[in-house]
C-alpha cells in the first residue's frame, strides 16, 4: 500500500501541500481532481521524490515504511512511476533502449511487446528509433508516457493528467488501457480534470483537491 | 595546398613545434596504399598512415566507394599528412599517438565521416565540400579541430571530451552560398578548457538552411528527474547520455574504438542492469 | 586604414584647456594620443578605407548640428514630415532648437533628482564639480588602450554625460538623458559615465529611433558603466545615424556582486557600424542584453557582444538579432568567456538573422571559451530567410510588399522591440517602417 499522510510542502518557498492523506492499494484506482493550482501535480512529484518540492511535515509510506528519504531513482526501484504532465524531451537518447534498459528485460521478447504497445497506443512506427519525447505531439507524449506504465507495469502508478491534449476517442481508450492495468495488480492514481474521464471512472472512489488539500 | 594561418588558429595551436617538425624528414609506413611518385594511392577499404622513425610525411589519395576506413598513427614520431578523399559512402578517421600530428584533407562528395582523435598534440582540418555529414569526438589532450566548409547540404557535429589539463577546440567556418544548407555544432563535457568558435557566413538569403549552436552535454533539473524517476542514477544518466552522444556520432567507430574509450575516465561505460 | 593629417599634442592641450579641465585628464588626453599614435588598427576594422584626422578636429569646435531647415539633406526632412512629429520636436531633432523647453518639461524630474542626490550633467561640468567622483571611475571600465579608436576618443573626447545614483536610492522614472542635456549629445566623441551605487536603481534611455543628422562622418563614442554591489541598471541605447556616417561604439559595464544590468541595444543607419557592448561579470552579477542590427544595402552593421563570466554564479541571457536587406551586410561578432573558478556559472545566448533577399548576407563569428567545468553554457544561432509565400500571404490580405516586409521584420525583432519603453516602442515601428520604405527600390 502507498500511503501519504498529513504532507505538507513548499515549492520556491511557497505553501504548496498543507496536508494532503490518501491511501493507494495495488489493484485500485483512485482519481484525484480539483482545480488548476490546488496542487495535485506537486503532490504527484512529491511522491515521486522531485528534489525541488520540499516536504515539510508528514510523510509518505510505502508498505508502511516511509521513502521520503529515498531517492527517486531508488523510488522508481521499489516501484513507484509517475508519468509527467509535460515530459521534458531529450536529444541523443532512442526511446526503445532507454526502456529496454530501464525495464531489465531481454531484448528479444520486450521489443516485440513494446512493438505491440507502439501499435495498440497508435504511435508513430518508428517512435522507438526517435529521440526520447523530442518531435512528439502533445497527445502522443502522453502516450508515450502511458506506454511505458503499460510496459514496465509497476507496482505504483501515478498519471498526471494522461489525457490532456487527447481527443475524446483517445480517452476511451486510455480509462480502458488503465483498468487493464489495474486489473494486472497496478494501483493507480488518476490525476484528471477531464469530464469524460470523470464520467468513465465514476465508480472508483473520487478525491477532491482545493488549495493544496483534500475535501470531502 | 595552403596550410592553415589564420590568427586564431595560430594562437590556439603550438605552430612553432608543427612549424620545426615540419622541416625534418623520416619514415613512414603507408599500408593499403600503392606509392605513385610523391602519393600515396589508396587501393581498398583500410588504409594505415603511420610513423616508422623521425618525422613522417605522406600525401594520400583515395576514393571511396561505401566504406573507408583511414587510422593515422604518431606513436613512433611526429607525422604530417596530407590527402583528398572523394565518392560516396562513409569514412572511419581515427587518429592517435602520442607525438605532434597534423592531419589536413580535403573531403569531397556525398560522405559521412566520423573523427575521433586522441593524442597530444593534433591539428586535424578538412576542407569540404557537397553533401558532407561530419561527426566527430576529441578525447582528452590538446586538439584542434578545424573546417573549412563550402555547403553543399553540411551537418558538422563535433564532441569535445576534455579532462583537468586538456585543450579542445573547434572551429568549423562555414561559407553558405545559394541553395546551401548547413548545421554546425560544437558539444562539449565539463573539465579543462574548451573553445569552440563556429563561423557562419550566409551570402545570399536563397539558402535552405543555417544554423549553429554550442553546448555543453547535460540535463536540465526536469530531465535529471525523470530519468532518475525511471531507475537512473544521476551518474548513469550522465552515463547514458554520452555513451548515446557517442554512439550517434561515431557510428560503427564506436565498436573499434570501445577499448581507445575505456581508458578515458569520464567516459567509462556504463554496467547494464541486473 | 589611411590616417590624413595628424593631431597635435598642442591641439589637445589647447581643447584641454579651453575646458577648463584639471591636470589629470589633461594628462590622459595626452597619453591618449600617444597610444593613438603607437597601436594599429584593430584586426576587425572592415569598410573604413581612409580618415581625415584634420577633418576630424575641424568638429570638435564647430556645432556640428544644422543650422538651418534647408541644410538637412531631404530624406531626413522627409522623414520627419511623414512621422508627423510635432513643429517644435522636428526643428529639436534636427539640431535647430536653441532653446528647447525641456527644463520646462522635465522640472519636477530634476527637482527629484536633487533631492535624491542623483548627479546628471554635462560630462565637462562634472568632471569640474565633482572631479574626484568622475576620476575613479573615468576610463577605468573601458581603457584607452583597449583598441586604437578609443585611444582616439580619449585623446579627444567632449560632451556626453555622467549619472551618479547614490547607494540605495532608486530613480523611479527612466533618465532621458537626451533631452536633459540635449546640446551635448550631438559630439562625435561623447563619453558617457554612468555610476549606479550599492542597491541602486537606474533605467538610463539615450538616443532617439528618429535619424540624426550630424557634419562630421565619424562618431567614435563611449559609454561606461559601473553598477555596484546590489545595483540595477537598465540601459537603453536606439539610435539611427545618417548614411554616410561611421559609428565606432565603445561600450562596456562592470557589473559588481549580486549586481544587475539589462542593456538594449540597436541601430539604424550609418555607412558601417562596430558595436559591441561588453561585460564583466562579478559573484552572483546578472546581465541580460537585447540587440538588434539593421543592415541596409552597401551598410556594413558589426554587432555583438562580449561577456565575461570572472565570478561564481554569474548569469548571461542574451538575443541578438539581425536583418539585411539589398546587399547590406550584418555581422555578429561574439565572445563568451567563462574563466576557471567562475562556478556554477549559466549562460544562454541566442543570435537569429533574418536574410531579406538574394543579395542579403549575414556572416557569425562567435567565439565561446569555457574553462570551468561547472558552467553551463548554450548559444544557438539561426538564419531565416524571407519567403515569396509569406510576402504573398500578406499582401493578399491588402498590405503592399513595403508593409508586408516591415511587418515581418517588425514581428522577427519583437523579442527585442518589446523591451523597449512603449513610447519608444510605438515611435519605433513606424520608423522601421519608414526605413524600409526609404531603402527599398
Amino acid at each position: 500500500m502507498l500511503e501519504v499522510v498529513d504532507l505538507h510542502a513548499r515549492v520556491e518557498g511557497k505553501e504548496v501541500l498543507k496536508g494532503v492523506n490518501l491511501s493507494l492499494r495495488e489493484g485500485d484506482i483512485v482519481v484525484l481532481t480539483g482545480p488548476n493550482g490546488s496542487g495535485k501535480s506537486t503532490l504527484a512529484r512529491a511522491i515521486a521524490g522531485d528534489e525541488r518540492v520540499e516536504i515539510t511535515k508528514g510523510d509518505v509510506l510505502l508498505d508502511g515504511e516511509s521513502i521520503l528519504g529515498l531517492t527517486p531513482e531508488e523510488r522508481f526501484k521499489k516501484g513507484v512511476f509517475l508519468t509527467f504532465q509535460a515530459p521534458p524531451e531529450f536529444e541523443g537518447i532512442p526511446v526503445g533502449s532507454f526502456l529496454l534498459r530501464i525495464s531489465g528485460k531481454g531484448e528479444r521478447e520486450a521489443l516485440e511487446e513494446l512493438k505491440e504497445l507502439v501499435e495498440k497506443l497508435g504511435l508513430p512506427k518508428n517512435v522507438l528509433f526517435r529521440e526520447l519525447h523530442r518531435g512528439l505531439s502533445g497527445g502522443e507524449k502522453k502516450r508515450l508516457e502511458l506506454l511505458q506504465a503499460l510496459f514496465l507495469k509497476p507496482r505504483f502508478v501515478i498519471l498526471d493528467e494522461i489525457d490532456s491534449g487527447v481527443d475524446i476517442e483517445s480517452i476511451e481508450k486510455i480509462v480502458e488501457l488503465v483498468k487493464e492495468l489495474a486489473r494486472d495488480g497496478s494501483g493507480i492514481l488518476y490525476i484528471t480534470h477531464n469530464p469524460r474521464s470523470l464520467e468513465l471512472l465514476g465508480r472508483y472512489r473520487v478525491l477532491r483537491m482545493e488549495e493544496g488539500r483534500i475535501i470531502g | 595546398m595552403r596550410v592553415a594561418d589564420s590568427p586564431t588558429i595560430k594562437y590556439y595551436t603550438r605552430w612553432e613545434l608543427f612549424e620545426e617538425a615540419k622541416k625534418k624528414k623520416g619514415k613512414v609506413e603507408v599500408l593499403g596504399a600503392e606509392k605513385q611518385g610523391e602519393v600515396f594511392s589508396v587501393e581498398g577499404k583500410r588504409v594505415e598512415i603511420r610513423t616508422v622513425e623521425g618525422t613522417g610525411h605522406a600525401h594520400v589519395e583515395g576514393n571511396v566507394k561505401e566504406r573507408l576506413f583511414i587510422v593515422e598513427d604518431s606513436t613512433r614520431g611526429p607525422l604530417f599528412v596530407t590527402g583528398r578523399i572523394q565518392g560516396k559512402g562513409e569514412v572511419f578517421h581515427l587518429i592517435r599517438g602520442g607525438n605532434i600530428h597534423y592531419s589536413h584533407w580535403e573531403v569531397k562528395g556525398n560522405l559521412v565521416v566520423r573523427t575521433l582523435l586522441v593524442g597530444r598534440e593534433i591539428y586535424l582540418r578538412y576542407d569540404g565540400e557537397g553533401r558532407l555529414r561530419l561527426y566527430g569526438v576529441s578525447l582528452p589532450g590538446r586538439s584542434d579541430v578545424n573546417h573549412h566548409l563550402t555547403a553543399g547540404d553540411i551537418e558538422n557535429v563535433h564532441l569535445l571530451v576534455p579532462d583537468d589539463s586538456s585543450f579542445l577546440v573547434h572551429r568549423p567556418l562555414v561559407k553558405l552560398g545559394k541553395g546551401g544548407s548547413a548545421h554546425v555544432e560544437t558539444r562539449f563535457l565539463p573539465g579543462g578548457l574548451v573553445v569552440a568558435v563556429p563561423s557562419v557566413e550566409v551570402y545570399t538569403s536563397e539558402v535552405e538552411t543555417a544554423s549553429h549552436s554550442v553546448k555543453d552535454l547535460s540535463f536540465t533539473g526536469d530531465q535529471l528527474f525523470y530519468l532518475r524517476s525511471r531507475g537512473l542514477t544521476p551518474h548513469e544518466a550522465r552515463s547514458l547520455l554520452i555513451e548515446e552522444t557517442m554512439k550517434f556520432l561515431l557510428g560503427g567507430l564506436y565498436e573499434e574504438a570501445r577499448t581507445i574509450l575505456q581508458t578515458v575516465p569520464s567516459l567509462r561505460p556504463t554496467r547494464n542492469p541486473p | 586604414m589611411i590616417t590624413k593629417g595628424s593631431i597635435s599634442r598642442s591641439f589637445v592641450e589647447g581643447l584641454s584647456r579651453e575646458k577648463g579641465e584639471p591636470e589629470w585628464m589633461r594628462r590622459l588626453r595626452l597619453q591618449a594620443l600617444e597610444l593613438f599614435e603607437r597601436l594599429s588598427d584593430p584586426l576587425w576594422l572592415k569598410g573604413i578605407d581612409e580618415i581625415d584626422l584634420d577633418e576630424l578636429v575641424l568638429y570638435e569646435k564647430v556645432d556640428a548640428r544644422a543650422t538651418s531647415w534647408d541644410e538637412l539633406p531631404p530624406e531626413i526632412r522627409r522623414f520627419y514630415e511623414e512621422l508627423n512629429l510635432p513643429e517644435q520636436e522636428k526643428k529639436f531633432l534636427a539640431g535647430l532648437a536653441t532653446s528647447y523647453d525641456s527644463e520646462m518639461v522635465y522640472y519636477n524630474a530634476k527637482k527629484f533628482l536633487e533631492e535624491k542626490g542623483v548627479v546628471v550633467l554635462p560630462m565637462e561640468e562634472a568632471v569640474k564639480r565633482y572631479p574626484d567622483l568622475v576620476r575613479r571611475y573615468f576610463g577605468k571600465v573601458f581603457p584607452p588602450a583597449e583598441h586604437r579608436y578609443s585611444a582616439l576618443h580619449y585623446a579627444l573626447w567632449s560632451g556626453g554625460v555622467f549619472v551618479y545614483v547614490p547607494p540605495g536610492v532608486k530613480v523611479t522614472f527612466p533618465v532621458e538623458a537626451f533631452f536633459l542635456v540635449a546640446n551635448e549629445m550631438v559630439a562625435q566623441f561623447e563619453h558617457t559615465l554612468i555610476v549606479v551605487g550599492e542597491n541602486a536603481f537606474l533605467h538610463f534611455i539615450e538616443g532617439c529611433s528618429s535619424p540624426q543628422f550630424r557634419k562630421f562622418a565619424f562618431h567614435d563614442g563611449v559609454v561606461e558603466a559601473y553598477v555596484h554591489r546590489g545595483g540595477h541598471l537598465k540601459f537603453t541605447t536606439v539610435q539611427n545615424w545618417s548614411r554616410d556616417l561611421i559609428n565606432f561604439n565603445n561600450k562596456r559595464a562592470i557589473v559588481e556582486e549580486g549586481g544587475r544590468v539589462e542593456w538594449v541595444e540597436g541601430s539604424f543607419g550609418s555607412r558601417a557600424s562596430y558595436v559591441y557592448p561588453s561585460f564583466i561579470l562579478r559573484d552572483g552579477a546578472s546581465v541580460d542584453v537585447r540587440a538588434f542590427t539593421i543592415a541596409h544595402g552597401g551598410e556594413w552593421k558589426e554587432g555583438g557582444v562580449k561577456l565575461f563570466h570572472v565570478g561564481k554564479d554569474t548569469r548571461s541571457h542574451v538575443v541578438s538579432k539581425s536583418v539585411s536587406s539589398s546587399d547590406g551586410v550584418s555581422v555578429f561578432r561574439g565572445l563568451l568567456r567563462v574563466n576557471k573558478g567562475a562556478t556554477g556559472s549559466r549562460s544562454s545566448m541566442s543570435c537569429d538573422s533574418l536574410l531579406l533577399d538574394e543579395e542579403s548576407k549575414a556572416f557569425t563569428y562567435p567565439h565561446n571559451q569555457v574553462e570551468e567545468p561547472t558552467a553551463r553554457v548554450s548559444y544557438e544561432a539561426t538564419t531565416s530567410f524571407l519567403r515569396e509565400d509569406q510576402l504573398f500571404y500578406l499582401r493578399s490580405r491588402g498590405l503592399d510588399e513595403d508593409s508586408a516586409k516591415a511587418l515581418i521584420v517588425s514581428g522577427f525583432l519583437s523579442d527585442v522591440i518589446s523591451y523597449l519603453p512603449p513610447e519608444y516602442a510605438s515611435v519605433f515601428r513606424r520608423v522601421l517602417e519608414l526605413d524600409f520604405r526609404g531603402s527599398v527600390g
